[in-house]
């Protein structure tokens, strides 16, 4: 590193002190050179300084992870499926957080946090919610019914065609 | 109205509970299986049912359009699609048993004359027809775009009021 370069190095206000200008000495062998330094590079020792509140925003711990998919949203309401060991659980929940995450479509995946955040007043748990996958990520998925039902969709088809016409 | 399996240990089978009698109507208040699953038993296999009331008109772009289900990569995809697949399956087993059994169908709308059964006045409060229009509207876009969203079922529910005397009940609400 050029001195230029150390200068520029060390002039960081963030973590050091003030430099001090401190000269190299340099030996010729059997003499002393009381003159002509080599160089001068600037010196400060480092030092710890308070940083700045947004930098010690304190971070959460997560306490429990689940993840789900959004089976129906409508106004202020959603129903989720959340998956755990196997196991599908409807919960009905708030749409607003969903949505402002970006949880939107039906089936839409997406992981909720539950977190825990210790401030100066106390102890606050709440919720995280993240997508799995984007609403542009959707793909269409036919169903796949057996011989059985597709003669039952045939005839609700030909039944209701026939009350239609 | 509106019957679903109980995982309670001491309610009896829906074929049990109505062992006898005689259903002046049975009632899908609106397309979703937590709702009906016992319906099915009822319709497919319970002797004396007068009528069968729903809020469904539109039903072939509605069957296109719940076989046209929109999935994601994930983890939980599967779980997703199984759900998919038991509603499915759930509305074509309560249509093909009002069909094969020939039980007369009435259609729900706010604007219908209340009807008098047993001294009873039903009224129905809700849906509304335009709300009607709008639900199956989306169904029938879906026809030419199957990744459209529709709305929730939950739109059209049934609400009806029945009044008996001076008391009122209101049943249906989701």
């Amino acid at each position: 590193m050029s001195t230029a370069n150390l200068e520029g190095f060390l002039d960081r206000g963030e973590d050091v002190g003030r430099p001090t200008d401190i000269a190299v000495a340099s030996f010729t062998a059997g003499r002393r050179q009381t003159e002509g330094t080599q160089a001068v590079i600037r010196y400060a020792p480092a030092t710890r300084k308070e940083r700045k509140s947004e930098e010690r925003k304190p971070q959460p711990r997560v306490l429990r992870r689940l993840e789900g998919f959004l089976m129906e949203m409508e106004k202020d309401e959603a129903r989720v499926a959340f998956v755990e060991d196997g196991r599908v659980t409807p919960y009905d929940m708030p749409a607003d957080q969903l949505r402002r995450s970006g949880i939107v479509v039906k089936n839409q995946p997406f992981q909720m946090d539950e977190i825990e955040l210790k401030l100066e007043g106390g102890l606050v748990v709440g919720y995280r919610f993240e997508p799995l996958a984007k609403p542009s990520d959707a793909y269409i998925e036919p169903l796949n019914f057996d011989a059985e039902r597709k003669r039952k969709r045939d005839l609700i088809l030909k039944e209701f065609s026939k009350a239609k016409a | 109205m509106d019957a679903h399996p109980s995982s309670h240990p001491i309610r009896p089978e829906i074929l049990e509970i109505i062992k006898g009698k005689n259903l002046h109507f049975v009632c899908l208040t609106h397309p979703h299986a937590d709702h009906g699953v016992d319906l099915v038993t009822v319709l497919q296999r319970h002797q004396n049912i007068g009528e069968f009331w729903h809020t469904i008109f539109e039903i072939p772009a509605f069957i296109f359009g719940i076989e046209q289900t929109v999935n994601f990569p994930s983890q939980v995809r599967e779980y997703a699609s199984k759900l998919n697949q038991d509603w499915g399956e759930f509305l074509f087993d309560i249509y093909a048993a009002v069909i094969e059994r020939k039980i007369p169908r009435h259609h729900l709308r706010s604007d219908l004359s209340p009807r008098v059964i047993d001294g009873v006045e039903i009224h129905c409060l809700s849906p509304d027809e335009s709300v009607q229009n709008q639900y199956f509207s989306a169904y029938q876009k879906k026809l030419s775009d199957p990744k459209i969203q529709v709305p929730d079922p939950n739109l059209i529910s049934a609400v009806l009021a029945l009044r008996l005397g001076q008391g009122v009940a209101d049943v249906g609400k989701h």
